[in-house]
């Protein structure tokens, strides 16, 4: 018996998290229901900090206009215009400020600022004990899928898969039809609306009905991730990745990953977002699409499964409701996801 | 306890095959004639030099064949893998150890085969060796050369490397 399973077995339900400081315990049963925290109301208050990378206090203004826009209030976080490096501010400064945000009970929301690297520097430095008390909307993807997966392993609270403060534009009237629905999404989900997803369908799809909890993000944090604390648990669930920049034989590896781990074993449903193929390679040719690499893995199993959703590092990146129930629909005429009770 | 495969002899067969990446032939016959004047056999497999137009040396059922046929093979006492790229982790969990595991053979190469080795470490407790791989015989006769022909041959080997700064100075085995 695993040290984990042997734990689950001696703690009661609810009991679902414990000495979080260290980041060594998990005793979290896959299928205990996401708490979700509460829905954004007109006037509730929005942190934004980096946990990752850097940005400056002038990149962020047009997420923050929108926010208050959208009626919310936005405390800027101390990291927001710092810069080590890559990251905003250093691992005890990033620390600092996400922890400030988590204990705060005046923040409803954290928004990560924006992605790059740098959340599993201090992801098991951070308490979550406020946060497992008075849960909060934690949003943003990429980097923050490091959060995503360690938040729904460790404590099973809901989280939101969303753009960030870089990828808000300054002038969204101008903005492409997707990318103003992608930001208008993040509103919709933090007030509490029933998501309902649709996307062109391909060919290469598997048709099914699957329902489970919604999990994911970024691929290669997720590979990342494996056999750590913050491991994502995919059992009877709808899976979600994307990832950029990254060549096929590397997506290849990844997707052995999630094989191997047993990821891909026990799913409700497949979602591949969207996927930016590094091809600048003096390699030969891979010798296999995407849609091969992913559908080989998967030869046995009977779930439905999607290609080109509207998530990841493109435009067209919609919020999802992360530890939440959706159920998935594949039919050789449409795809849908919808968010279910 | 590791289980230390038999280090090789004169007159010893080594089979070279590709489980990852595409290697053109020509990149091997350094490589074949420096096993050969150091007094082995050289069994150089089909997926060396193949005919493959993409990626890999050949298809996952040909890489994995032929890696099955010399993992197999009593008389081949030892595998170079000719190149590493990637393609090790596609074949992995198809492979059938059973009899490489009663009677081991040292596996060797780096890079991609970092796979086999870590599978080898902790499903099966036998050694191998992380070694240059053929394209790195074209390099001339150097020390790596000499550590990887003392490494098969059993002869203990002595490594030392520059002192670095920021090293933290212990002492310790495993």
């Amino acid at each position: 018996m695993k040290r984990k399973d042997f734990l689950s077995s001696i703690i009661p339900m609810g009991a679902v998290f414990t000495n979080i400081v260290s980041g060594k315990m998990v005793l979290n049963e896959p299928d205990i229901p996401s708490k979700i925290p509460p829905y954004l109301i007109n006037g509730d208050l929005i942190g934004i900090c980096c946990v990752a990378g850097y940005i400056t206090m002038e990149d962020v203004q047009p997420a923050v206009l929108k926010l208050k826009d959208w009626g919310f209030d936005v405390k800027i976080g101390d990291t927001v215009g710092k810069k080590d490096f890559t990251f905003g501010g250093t691992d005890q400064e990033r620390l600092n400020d996400f922890q400030h945000m988590l204990d705060d009970k005046n923040i409803k929301a954290i928004l990560c600022a924006r992605g790059g690297y740098g959340s599993v520097r201090i992801v098991d430095k951070l308490n979550f004990t406020q946060f497992v008390a008075h849960p909060k909307w934690v949003i943003g993807f990429s980097d923050a899928t490091v959060l995503h997966s360690h938040i729904n392993r460790n404590f099973s609270i809901a989280t939101l898969h969303s753009k960030m403060c870089n990828s808000f534009p300054a002038d969204l009237t101008n903005a492409e039809p997707d990318q103003i629905a992608s930001i208008e999404s993040i509103q919709k989900c933090l007030v509490g609306e029933k998501m309902n997803y649709t996307t062109a369908v391909s060919d290469k799809n598997k048709v099914g009905i699957g329902k489970g909890m919604l999990v994911g993000g970024n691929l290669k944090t997720l590979e990342t991730l494996s056999g750590t604390v913050s491991d994502i648990n995919t059992d009877g669930k709808i899976l979600f990745v994307e990832d950029t920049d990254e060549y096929l034989y590397s997506i290849d590896r990844m997707f052995w990953n999630l094989k191997r781990t047993g990821k891909l074993d026990n799913l409700k449903g497949l979602i591949i977002g969207a996927f930016k193929i590094n091809t600048d390679s003096d390699t030969e040719d891979f010798g296999k699409t995407l849609e091969d690499i992913v559908l080989e893995k998967i030869t046995e199993c009977d779930y439905p499964v999607c290609f080109n959703f509207p998530v990841g590092h493109q435009k067209n990146n919609v919020a999802l409701k992360c530890g939440v129930t959706h159920k998935l629909t594949v039919t050789n005429t449409m795809v849908t996801l919808t968010e279910t009770k | 306890m590791i289980k230390i495969p038999p280090y090789l002899k004169k007159g010893d067969t080594i089979g070279i095959t590709c489980p990852a990446g595409y290697l053109d032939k020509a990149k091997t016959k350094t490589c074949i004639e420096t096993l050969q004047k150091w007094g082995f056999e050289v069994m150089v497999g089909k997926t060396v030099g193949s005919s493959s137009d993409n990626y890999f040396s050949g298809s996952d059922e040909q890489r994995l064949n032929e890696l099955q046929a010399m993992l197999d093979d009593e008389t081949i006492k030892a595998i170079l893998c000719g190149r590493g790229g990637y393609g090790v982790g596609r074949i992995i969990d198809s492979i059938d150890f059973s009899q490489f595991k009663r009677n081991p053979k040292w596996i060797i190469g780096f890079s991609d085969i970092t796979v086999l080795h870590c599978h080898l470490n902790s499903k099966l407790k036998i050694a191998s060796l992380h070694a240059p791989m053929a394209s790195a015989f074209n390099d001339g006769e150097n020390i790596f050369l000499q550590s990887f022909h003392n490494a098969i041959i059993g002869k203990k080997t002595k490594y030392s490397c520059d002192k670095h700064p920021l090293n933290k100075k212990r002492n310790s085995n495993g």
